[in-house]
């Protein structure tokens, strides 16, 4: 399934990136989805580890709001690396 | 007016076909100390994880007052000063103490300076800007009920709150267990130190079986033959 979306990401990008003019060599942008993916998870990961849940739930916060806004932000950090790498690595 | 019971009452949650947690009811009464007692895997941590909505239930219903929640959100319950501690440790684990328990006297509008006043009461000053990985598990345990005595919680559920710390230590998390009932939160603790925690009740509760027995006062306890042969054991008292 992940290879599939990951795939499937590739193949829009590259499409993208065609339509636009930009030509970009697949391979590397195979490896520029697949490192920036797996920094995402790692971050997303830090970031549960780091987040005292149990804490925030005894201060009425809710996690579900400040996960939801991690997750939103690196989603969006990872896609302005993407971009960057993109650019960075057009032909 | 007196604050209302917080409870939860028949609650049951199965783990693929073991019912683990059977019809069992716990409750933090305003100014009273309960304690839950019960071997390991009794079920004990689930009950209270259920109770403050960190597990899902699969019956049973969470009471405060006029509300109830069949599946209650943590943050609800916290909003309305039910604070939990798991055995698992509360503060994260990446930061020094001080700034988490700051956050928390800020978010709940205390002072700071009880920060100063909570960790002196707990002793753990000195450890207050070290790096958690450097903190012994006496120090981090107290770190958690320091986080606790800070926010004044209207009812507090701790799980093993005093695992792993010395019997000085223990003493200092006693006092402020039982300052916080003094000041009419109701208080519900978990532990395998049964003589102390005995001695810090106002109501045992044992759970045996996956369900929970409400024993009445300690002396009520001591004197029940059940519980004497299956969980105190001869030597005990």
């Amino acid at each position: 399934m992940a290879w599939l979306v990951i795939h499937g990401a590739v193949a829009a990008m590259g499409g993208m990136a065609e339509s636009t003019g930009i030509e970009v060599d697949p391979r590397a942008l195979h490896n520029i989805i697949w490192i920036t993916g797996v920094a995402g998870l790692v971050a997303l990961v830090e970031i549960r580890r780091q987040r005292p849940q149990v804490l925030l739930g005894n201060l009425g916060i809710p996690w579900t709001r400040l996960w939801g806004a991690s997750l939103g932000a690196v989603l969006a950090a990872e896609g302005l690396l993407q971009v960057t790498l993109v650019m960075l690595f057009r032909g | 007016m007196a604050d209302p019971v917080f409870a939860a009452q028949s609650m049951g949650r199965w783990f693929r076909r073991i019912e683990v947690v059977h019809s069992a009811s716990i409750w933090c009464r305003p100014g009273q100390v309960t304690v839950l007692l019960g071997r390991n895997g009794a079920g004990k941590s689930t009950l209270l994880k259920m109770a403050t909505g960190w597990l899902r239930p699969d019956y049973g219903v969470v009471k405060l007052g006029d509300e109830a929640w069949e599946r209650p959100k943590p943050a609800e319950l916290g909003r309305r000063g039910v604070f939990y501690l798991p055995a698992e440790g509360l503060l994260s684990r990446a930061h020094q103490v001080r700034p988490q328990l700051n956050q928390v006297a800020r978010s709940l509008g205390v002072s700071i300076e009880r920060v100063e006043a909570v960790a002196a009461q707990l002793d753990i000053q000195s450890a207050l800007d070290r790096a958690m990985w450097t903190l012994s598990g006496g120090e981090l345990r107290r770190a958690d009920v320091a986080a606790a005595l800070i926010a004044q919680p209207r009812y507090l559920l701790a799980d093993e709150p005093l695992g792993g710390i010395t019997p000085k230590d223990r003493e200092l998390v006693r006092a402020a267990i039982r300052q916080l009932a003094a000041a009419g939160a109701g208080v519900l603790v978990t532990g395998h130190d049964v003589a102390p925690l005995m001695d810090l009740a106002d109501n045992v509760v044992w759970m045996t079986g996956g369900t929970t027995h409400d024993l009445g006062t300690p002396e009520a306890a001591r004197g029940h033959d059940q519980f004497r042969r299956e969980y105190l054991g001869p030597s005990v008292f």
